[in-house]
């Protein structure tokens, strides 16, 4: 085992949750974002609450999925990181054998959790993108726009994929939530 | 990954599939255990690897108030993942991850590799207590 002698400084990335503010979608990460969110070509809104852009994602036979995308970004080293994230299942008190199932099942990339808020639990999945990757002002051909895009593709398959492992437990360990 | 690996100048080991690194972590004894997988996962245009420290095991599943504990830290970047028992190991994991580019350049991998260890230390002591584990 090797042992580098490193010294970490300021490393941790504990926050607490970044409540993200109605005019954080007009502030100038926000903007930035929107610009190449409109890169990629995607339909996209905001979310009812204003507090993100949203884009729907249809698949045959099931409600359409919405992935978020906070207006501003955290840095985090060389990265300026906005977080990409769906809601698998919301409801309250959720088991034991659905908590370890939806945080199990592992994906290429990204990470599941929770969220409380008010009587509701939310498990979601996320990724960050790293907006340094795009150009201040990018076009559809910037070579940052077809990562961001393969992103919100991503997290929806990611989130699909985390929901149908969900869907396979009986009804009394999914809980009362739903996707 | 081995030349961007060897790049970054930090002194790692290799074990079938991940590279594995020791970080000291600053202004304490601690000492912190990740490791990179050697080949990037893609996905149409992304490209990434994994880095992860182990933040928790037993041979006990974990129980839903350390999942809901654990699962309810957010973090600026990257997650945790909770690892069942599989063919390749037999315990219960949880382990902070990151996904790293191979295209940034080796000081960037190698501060976010820092990153990765601190973060994952700062979660263990979270879930385990003081006893430094990894």
């Amino acid at each position: 085992m090797s042992l580098t002698s490193l010294s970490l400084l300021t490393a941790l990335l504990m926050t607490p949750a970044m409540p993200q503010e109605a005019s954080a979608l007009d502030s100038p990460e926000g903007r930035r974002m929107e610009a190449a969110l409109k890169a990629t070509g995607f339909s996209y809104g905001r979310s009812q609450d204003q507090k993100a852009f949203i884009v729907l994602f249809s698949r045959e036979g099931e409600p359409n999925r919405t992935v978020n995308i906070a207006p501003v970004p955290s840095a985090v080293g060389p990265m300026q990181g906005h977080l990409i994230y769906s809601t698998i299942w919301r409801g309250s008190n959720p088991s034991q054998e659905l908590l370890s199932t939806a945080m199990s099942a592992i994906q290429k990339y990204g990470s599941p959790y929770l969220l409380k808020a008010q009587d509701q639990t939310y498990i979601r999945f996320g990724e960050t993108f790293d907006i340094n990757l795009v150009a201040a002002e990018p076009t559809a051909d910037d070579p940052g726009v077809k990562p961001l895009k393969d992103m919100l593709y991503f997290v929806d398959a990611a989130s699909h994929a985390i929901l149908l492992e969900v869907r396979k437990l009986p009804a009394e360990q999914r809980g009362e939530g739903s996707g | 990954m081995t030349t961007l690996m060897k790049a970054t100048e930090l002194s790692y080991s290799e074990i079938p599939g991940f590279f594995q690194v020791t970080f000291d972590i600053a202004d304490s004894p601690r000492k912190h255990t990740i490791y990179m997988r050697s080949s990037a996962e893609e996905y149409n245009s992304l490209k990434a690897a994994e880095a992860f420290g182990i933040v928790w095991e037993s041979t006990d599943a974990a129980p839903k108030e350390l999942l809901e504990k654990a699962f309810s830290y957010r973090f600026k970047a990257g997650g945790l993942a909770y690892e069942r028992p599989s063919e390749a190991q037999n315990l219960h994991r949880i382990r902070y991850r990151l996904h790293i580019d191979p295209r940034r350049d080796a000081k960037q991998v190698r501060e976010l590799l820092a990153i990765v260890a601190s973060t994952s230390d700062f979660m263990e002591k979270e879930l385990n207590g003081e006893e430094d584990k990894q």
